[in-house]
């Protein structure tokens, strides 16, 4: 009897220690942006103090993710999944014949999923062209550099990535793309999009888009545990 | 409009490759042979793959391609200031769509999936679209025919643009209209597949690095190519199968009765003929940018020259 007893100790210690191993994900630690490079990159204060203080933000380029979950291992993160859309979460695919799966390459809306200690977050970024950023006509452009601001109405959407204003700025270093954002003038949820990559023309009033790619697109929606949320504090 | 001055435009990385490093001029009395646009420029193969695999045989390349659509950028919106259009062609196979995915277990590769393996393969396709690049399909991304602004061929005035694997006999298993294409293909596969395993073993054992190319059969592209390959070369190859099939095609496009040129891609061999069928066309192959090639053509209403970009 005493046998039995000591068997089923052992056998309900082994239960204990499998589940309890089964059930414990080790989680990495979240790491630290490179606030410097940041900082180099971006001129406008919001965003930078929002780095500062620890919390990833809608409006930040894609490549501050990438530096917080450097370290997060495959079986918790889902990365550049195509998707239709802000807010949706089904992958798309398109499935023909003999096993196969296309997706159109002209894709613009990409998400990532984290397992994370305390949940699940989901983060939608962009190709933040003019038109899908909304932007229109009586908007103002601020351009941003270091040591001063330059401001103007948009006057007219060239093409996607091409926009007018009213005022020319013959002094603004050409060849060089400049941090710029873009306050709206009457949106229903926007009052700002940020813009990492813009150049200007010789005209001094035509801005165009530059050297756009996935580390640049803009957070656009964030969600943790299926709520949406402003930001997401990682330390 | 002249290549040298006003495409080229101070580029020093830009040389003409035909020719004796010369623009060739267009006959006269076929001008105008553009109609909608004043300058087209012709991207011919890419073959992009995924960035990370021993199988890409792109990367070597992207960073000359940015520095093209960069120039192409600028050249296109200084020329829409005078009221001027340059209209870009990519002409084909700008994935490698048929080697084996890793998005999805036993798919070909999709095209976003390349598109976002690298920052710089998302920003060449991102400038492509910005500029309103026109695109074909070849046989390496036939599967993009399912999606919007993607079209077998293309017509420019008197210029006809096609990928190029048309006249390929099912034997060739390289024309996606011939039989056996679909069985080649899944055999193709299958055998790139075996290729990933031997690449991923030799990198997990230090044989190989886990940048470094291993394609069958495809060398990486680390060494550039600038040269014009031979022509008597390119007739031996691809002549008989390729000559008669667009002198033919040239006089049998029912919207197009004046066409004048032929533009192909798709045999990685840049080739140009001014005296094609007895003078009464031009013929161009736009050669490649892969495999170290980094090929394109230029042509305006006067003017005529295939070209590559120095990295």
């Amino acid at each position: 009897m005493k046998n039995v007893i000591q068997n089923s100790n052992f056998i309900l210690y082994l239960l204990v220690v499998i589940f309890s191993g089964l059930n414990c994900t080790h989680y990495p630690p979240l790491q630290q942006p490179d606030i410097v490079g940041f900082d180099n990159k971006v001129d406008g204060s919001l965003l930078a103090d929002s780095l500062k203080a620890g919390k990833l933000s809608v409006g930040m380029p894609y490549y501050i993710v990438s530096e917080i979950f450097k370290d997060w291992p495959d079986n918790l993160k889902t990365t550049k999944i195509p998707v239709a859309s802000l807010g949706s979460k089904q992958q798309l695919e398109e499935i023909e014949g003999w096993g196969r799966a296309y997706v159109d390459p002209g894709i613009q809306v990409f998400m990532d999923e984290f397992k994370t200690e305390k949940g699940k977050l989901d983060i939608w970024y962009q190709y933040p062209n003019f038109y899908r950023m909304d932007v229109s006509s009586g908007d103002t452009l601020v351009i941003i550099l270091p040591d001063t601001t330059y401001s103007s109405v948009i006057t007219d959407l060239k093409k996607a990535n091409v926009l007018s204003t009213v005022n020319s700025f013959i002094n603004l270093p050409r060849n060089k793309n400049l941090y710029a954002e873009i306050h709206y003038h009457d949106h229903p949820w926007r009052k700002v999009s940020y813009w990492y990559s813009i150049r200007v023309l010789s005209n001094g009033n035509t801005f165009l888009l530059k050297d756009l790619q996935y580390e640049i697109y803009p957070v656009e929606l964030i969600e943790f545990n299926g709520t949406p949320v402003k930001s997401f504090k990682w330390r | 409009m002249k290549i040298v001055e006003d495409f080229i435009n101070g580029n020093n990385r830009i040389k003409i490759i035909t020719n004796g490093g010369n623009p060739s001029p267009i006959p006269s009395d076929w001008q105008l042979v553009l109609k909608s646009c004043d300058m087209l420029v012709i991207i011919p193969d890419m073959h992009m793959y995924i960035y990370n695999s021993n199988l890409d045989n792109f990367k070597f390349g992207a960073n000359a391609m940015i520095s093209l659509l960069d120039h192409l950028e600028t050249i296109k919106e200084e020329m829409a200031l005078e009221g001027k259009t340059l209209r870009i062609y990519q002409i084909g196979d700008v994935f490698e769509q048929r080697f084996p995915g890793f998005a999805a277990s036993g798919a070909n590769a999709t095209a976003a999936e390349i598109r976002m393996s690298h920052p710089s393969y998302d920003q060449i396709i991102n400038s492509m679209n910005a500029m309103r690049t026109h695109f074909l399909y070849g046989n390496h991304d036939f599967e993009l025919r399912h999606f919007p602004g993607f079209n077998f061929s293309a017509n420019e005035g008197k210029v006809y643009i096609e990928h190029g694997f048309t006249n390929d006999s099912w034997k060739d298993f390289s024309n996606p209209n011939a039989k056996f294409w679909e069985v080649s293909q899944l055999i193709f596969k299958s055998i790139r597949e075996i290729n990933q395993f031997f690449a991923t073993l030799l990198v997990k054992e230090n044989v190989i690095g886990k940048d470094d190319n291993y394609s069958f059969g495809v060398t990486s592209g680390k060494d550039p190519i600038y040269d014009y390959p031979s022509e008597d070369e390119y007739k031996e190859k691809f002549g008989v199968k390729y000559f008669d099939y667009y002198t033919q095609r040239l006089q049998n496009i029912p919207e197009m009765p004046d066409a004048k040129i032929s533009i192909i891609g798709h045999t990685h061999h840049p080739y140009l003929d001014m005296n094609f069928n007895n003078g009464k066309n031009i013929y161009i192959d736009s050669g490649a940018w892969t495999e170290g090639r980094s090929d394109f053509t230029v042509i305006t209403n006067e003017e005529i020259g295939i070209c590559c970009y120095q990295r």
